[in-house]
């Protein structure tokens, strides 16, 4: 093998390798977009399952609250009985 | 933008009166061989019913003789009573806040049970005598 073909053997090795890290770095660097992608779609659906119990608490709490204010506004001050009508035993 | 809901008079809710018992005048009346449910509901001053009443309150019901009138175990508001045999009594309902913020209320109801309508037939044939 003459310098230059060892030479250019080399470059040409160069450039392959070269070749090779720069698929390299660009497959990791999709796997890595996919997997941020990935966690992104998790945290999203996390944050909704988040709000929805939120949700559904804020509505549980505006209904002890709209229970309380309803009697703190209108507290029971008697009672009024139905006392039912009598009928056979059994029926 | 503020919104103006128009409700007819007769769509609000009613006072309530006086509930429909089985009465002679102010007397509970039921027979030996009937049995009834009454419901309770709390108001306010004006009369009108609270709602949720089985969450704010407690029922307990007892009669001055057992023997004559009983009542079962209260759900909620609500509770099933019985005639045994004729006689007078006095029924207690006792509602009691869960949360001691009213009440607690008492309602004494004097009350008869009678005899039932005819079932059966009894005969008492005499004592024989020389005629």
């Amino acid at each position: 093998m003459t310098d230059q073909q060892a030479a250019e053997l080399a470059a040409l090795s160069a450039a392959v390798q070269a070749d090779y890290t720069d698929r390299q770095a660009k497959a990791a660097l999709a796997v890595q977009e996919m997997e941020d992608a990935d966690r992104a779609a998790a945290a999203a659906a996390q944050a909704e399952r988040e709000a929805e119990a939120a949700s559904l608490k804020l509505i549980e709490d505006l209904k002890k609250l709209r229970a309380y204010v309803e009697e703190i506004v209108n507290p029971p001050a008697g009672v009024s009985v139905d006392w039912g009508t009598p009928k056979p035993k059994g029926k | 933008m503020p919104t103006v809901k128009f409700v007819k008079k007769s769509a609000l809710p009613k006072a309530a009166g006086k509930a429909g018992p089985p009465k002679k005048g102010d007397l509970l009346v039921i027979g030996d061989d009937q049995q009834a449910t009454l419901t309770v509901a709390l108001v306010d001053a004006a009369g009108f019913p609270i709602p949720n009443g089985d969450t704010l309150a407690t029922l307990s019901a007892s009669s001055s003789d057992a023997t004559l009138l009983t009542f079962d175990p209260p759900t909620g508001l609500t509770d099933h009573y019985n005639g045994l045999k004729p006689g007078t009594i006095t029924a207690t309902l006792v509602i009691t806040a869960n949360d001691g913020s009213f009440g607690p209320f008492t309602i004494e109801q004097p009350g008869t049970v009678n005899v039932g309508a005819p079932n059966a037939a009894t005969v008492d044939w005499g004592v024989p005598t020389i005629r």
